[in-house]
């Protein structure tokens, strides 16, 4: 099968946000998040992936969907609040519309987000009927997308390998997720952050989780030594296969001095009209406190280094769009035409891993580029083929057997991101938490149906005081009050659940209050912790 | 409290940076600087004062001054163009951050071991800057300033934590262990008031646990109880404490370093260390004689990544059917057939991201920008990367 092709091109995006939801107040903040993500990457990633389906281009693109952006994008109460924001959204596009009524320059630019909130609306209430996971799944069932899944809550798994039960809960839970809204079991695994460590195979193992991602130095540093480089998987111990990314179409893409979305005709991140208009006309728009924040109107392109910007041609833009997608295709040609060339027989693949809000939400064109890169691949070019690792694995079943170090895809490539001065003081209180959940586990075999309901939320909050989210933020310094709240908060509500269970007084009251907010796993067992 | 109305500004910072902490900084004003180390108890030498006599009036303290400052935003607000809108908002603003304050300060009556002036001082910070800038802005008719854009959390993904720093808007925040105003983020009053607390400083459960961070750098944290603490330095003359770091070797461990410490710090990196190596550390009270003891139990065993291609060349292959289940250990596989060094060699480099070096990357966290380089890296390429206009 696919002898035709010298070799496979995967590209993966993984989406992912930590599990912001907060019913106490009217609006949240930090439930921008996931309605800016959605508008501006998963509805018109959507948008792209349905396009070509409608006209039968072929394609095979693989993609992470985390359990905590699932339940987000499940959440009845999120829907709905998302749903009003792209009310408002359409509103102000209509504003702008009439108030550039008689600005030759950006008139044409105001009907094009008036279309395009219009579309954004229309799709999200008609053709997906606010249930955007059911429209990724769809594809999945189209055969176009492998959908893998994530750790439960995105917790930096080398960090926690003491404890194999937690470690455990993070992939099992995970794979329940995903088999309860995707209907069938995840073939992959984006790892958090792609961390691992040795012997984390054997847990994925257990779930029959068939490969996983490293980034480069994950293969290049595996012993024994690889023969293929990152061009070919490795079979771990316990045999799923690890992928590694390819530096090269990954700095394509990634890269700040050079890559694609830097260029000058590109729509520029930070020029938003949520910033740059007077500010009572802005006001109903942007943060309730009053603070500016990007709304999602940009009417300025790149343009260059400096602060001054051109007004925004989406035209132009697209037809950047269009020469990227064919430079990137005509790089992994040649590319892959020297790989094979050297692989003695062996097929290589090349794996392109990004974030995927890094398409639409920052590079607004990103979703095109991929529109552009897929037509392209299917009938401009004969060298590769678009595939998911799954599909490599299948058509390719023998492999190296290797053992990756302990990496990530952080800065430095190891734990530093996530275990710095600004955050190790969250491990000492995660630890304990785990060590109490897990005892929890051994000791509460046979529960009564309220201690069940108390020991499934202490695994929640347990769960999500280890989203890796919350440490890097306290790096990298932007939302840090609320990631510190947010890691106070689950632990002490898993400490107050652990005492309470242990003494015998579970205040119902405030127990249906946590499992309303912290709603995340509605079909957890925390039985998950036992120790084996 | 008027001693400190005698006080240079210089001084104020000086004394706020000490009693107040990481937050003190936001404090910009010497009124503000007044204010808040009032709030916090800081009249004059009363650091030794109990936390529970000192919490109580710190809180009062801190509300008044925030009901000054709201009242003041409503006056200023109605002059303002602004008008009620901003003013309700400045209220809302200073009534949260006062509230915030008198919770922290309960607490502290309640927690008198967790650090009282540390806690009263951040909310007396929290009250009065947050009800400063609000009420200013206010009088000005302007929006609320300083917080984070939340779009920081993107930008950091999707382009490195460089680039949050060189944004045009307020990306970053300083880290601080205040607690964030809440009329910052949300909007309505939350409808179940939890009273959660903080977290305790530790649990005194003698955990002594080590954790990899990068190939050369351990993170040591432990929790000793005050009783094992006695027990390992009672009897001992002048007793100093250790940090004794171990590395496997063959039959057993060797001690590679003895780290003078604090005890008190909790928490250690150990730097420099060889890569691929497994360690495990022990804690060590030792008097001026050389005679030591044991504190409490060593730490867990934890192994380094190793750094660069491994010296091992053993081609293995397995066949592993797509249908059939994983989950138990797999074979020794067989061997490849013939490869030679020259690809081994060249696939190698192509894997190798410093042959981009000088670039920055991204990926959640920024990606390869700091990885040390692997030795054989080599910045040789067979095939260039045409830039976008190069192509054909």
């Amino acid at each position: 099968m696919s002898q035709d092709v010298l070799g496979y091109v995967s590209l993966h995006l993984h989406a992912h946000l930590p599990f912001v939801r907060h019913p106490e107040y009217e609006d949240f903040l930090e439930e921008d998040w996931l309605y800016e993500a959605i508008s501006e990457t998963y509805l018109p990633l959507l948008k792209v992936y349905d396009r070509l389906t409608d006209e039968g281009i072929p394609f095979r693109l693989s993609m992470t969907m985390t359990p905590p952006l699932v339940a987000m994008l499940r959440d009845e109460l999120l829907m709905s609040r998302y749903a009003r924001r792209l009310d408002s959204l359409c509103e102000l596009a209509d504003k702008e519309v009439h108030r550039t009524r008689n600005d030759g320059t950006f008139h044409g630019l105001a009907l094009h987000y008036q279309r395009e909130f219009r579309e954004l609306r229309q799709l999200f209430n008609d053709r997906y009927r606010r249930d955007l996971v059911a429209a990724f799944r769809r594809l999945e069932d189209a055969g176009r997308l492998e959908v893998v899944t994530c750790g439960a809550t995105h917790g930096f798994l080398p960090l926690m390998q003491q404890y194999p039960e937690a470690v455990r809960a993070q992939i099992a839970v995970a794979v329940t997720s995903h088999r309860r809204h995707f209907g069938k079991d995840p073939v992959g695994i984006w790892l958090p952050e792609c961390g691992y460590f040795p012997g984390l195979d054997a847990f994925l193992a257990e779930q029959n989780v068939r490969y996983f991602f490293v980034d480069t130095h994950g293969i290049t540093d595996a012993t024994p030594r690889p023969r293929y480089g990152v061009y070919a998987p490795l079979y771990t111990q316990t045999g799923p296969a690890a992928f590694g990314r390819d530096p090269e179409s990954s700095m394509q893409v990634w890269s700040a001095e050079s890559g694609y979305p830097g260029d000058a005709d590109y729509r520029e991140f930070y020029r938003d009209v949520g910033w740059d208009l007077d500010y009572e006309y802005v006001k109903p728009y942007i943060q309730p406190t009053g603070q500016r924040k990007n709304v999602g109107i940009k009417y300025f392109r790149i343009t260059g280094k400096t602060a001054h910007k051109e007004p925004y041609d989406p035209g132009r833009a697209r037809e950047r769009a269009a020469a990227h997608a064919g430079n990137f295709m005509y790089n992994r040609e040649r590319q892959i035409e020297h790989l094979s060339s050297r692989m003695g027989g062996v097929r290589p693949i090349v794996i392109s891993p990004y974030d995927a809000e890094l398409y639409g939400h920052w590079w607004y064109e990103g979703p095109l580029f991929i529109d552009y890169l897929v037509r392209k691949t299917a009938y401009d070019q004969r060298v590769f083929r678009l595939a998911t690792p799954g599909d490599y694995l299948r058509e390719n079943p023998e492999q190296q057997l290797a053992t990756p170090p302990l990496s990530s895809w952080g800065a430095g490539g190891y734990a530093g991101v996530w275990l710095d001065g600004s955050n190790d003081w969250i491990y000492r209180h995660l630890h304990k938490a785990t060590e109490r959940m897990i005892a929890l586990a051994r000791d509460y075999r046979e529960p009564a149906p309220l201690e069940q309901r108390a020991l499934d939320q202490a695994a929640r909050e347990l769960l999500l005081a280890q989203s890796s989210d919350w440490a890097f933020i306290m790096k990298t310094g932007t939302m840090v009050d609320y990631a510190i709240r947010r890691t106070k908060e689950h632990v002490l509500r898993f400490t107050r659940l652990h005492d309470q269970i242990r003494s015998g007084q579970i205040d119902e009251g405030w127990l249906r209050h946590v499992e309303e907010k912290d709603n995340i796993f509605p079909e957890i067992d925390y039985r998950v912790y036992v120790p084996r | 409290m008027s001693d400190l109305k005698k006080m240079t500004v210089e001084s104020l910072r000086e004394l706020a940076r000490k009693v107040l902490g990481p937050g003190h900084t936001r404090l910009k004003t010497k009124s503000e600087l007044v204010r808040a180390l009032e709030a916090a108890g800081e009249g004059g030498g009363e650091g030794a004062r109990a936390a529970g006599t000192r919490a109580r009036p710190a809180a009062g303290r801190a509300a008044a001054a925030t009901g000054k400052a709201v009242r003041a935003a409503k006056e200023a607000g109605k002059a303002a163009r602004e008008g009620v809108r901003a003013v309700a908002r400045a209220g809302k603003a200073a009534a949260g951050a006062a509230a915030e304050g008198a919770r922290a300060g309960s607490r502290v009556a309640k927690e008198r071991k967790t650090g009282p002036i540390g806690k009263a001082a951040a909310a007396a910070v929290g009250a009065v800057t947050g009800v400063a800038v609000a009420a200013r802005r206010a009088r000005e008719g302007r929006p609320p300033e300083g917080l984070p854009d939340p779009e920081g959390y993107f930008v950091a993904r999707v382009r490195g934590e460089e680039a949050v720093r060189e944004a045009p808007h307020v990306m970053a925040e300083a880290g601080s262990d205040e607690p964030y105003p809440s009329w910052a983020e949300g909007v309505g009053e939350p409808v179940f008031e939890e009273r959660l607390g903080d977290l305790p400083p530790g649990y005194g459960d003698d955990a002594f646990v080590a954790l990899p961070r990068d190939p050369k750098t351990l993170f040591l944290y432990w929790d000793h109880s005050a009783e094992t603490v006695r027990r390992g330095f009672d009897g001992l003359d002048q007793p100093r404490a250790q940090l004794w770091l171990f590395a496997r070797v063959e039959h057993g461990w060797d001690r590679i370093r003895t780290i003078e410490f604090a005890l008190e710090s909790r928490g250690y990196y150990v730097h420099e260390l060889e890569p691929g190596r497994t360690y495990r550390a022990e804690i060590h009270a030792v008097d001026r004689h050389g005679k030591d003891r044991l504190v409490a139990s060593g730490s867990n065993e934890v192994t380094l990544p190793r750094v660069g291609p491994s010296p091992v060349v053993d081609d293995r292959f397995i066949r592993i059917p797509w249908d059939m289940p994983l989950g138990r250990l797999l074979g020794p596989g067989h061997p490849g057939g013939p490869f030679s060094d020259e690809a081994r060699a060249l696939l190698e480099r192509l894997s190798d991201w410093t042959r981009f070096a000088g670039g920055s990357w991204g990926g959640s966290a920024g990606g390869m920008g700091g990885r040390p380089s692997s030795p054989t890296a080599s910045p040789s390429s067979p095939f260039g990367w045409p830039g976008p206009g190069e192509k054909r």
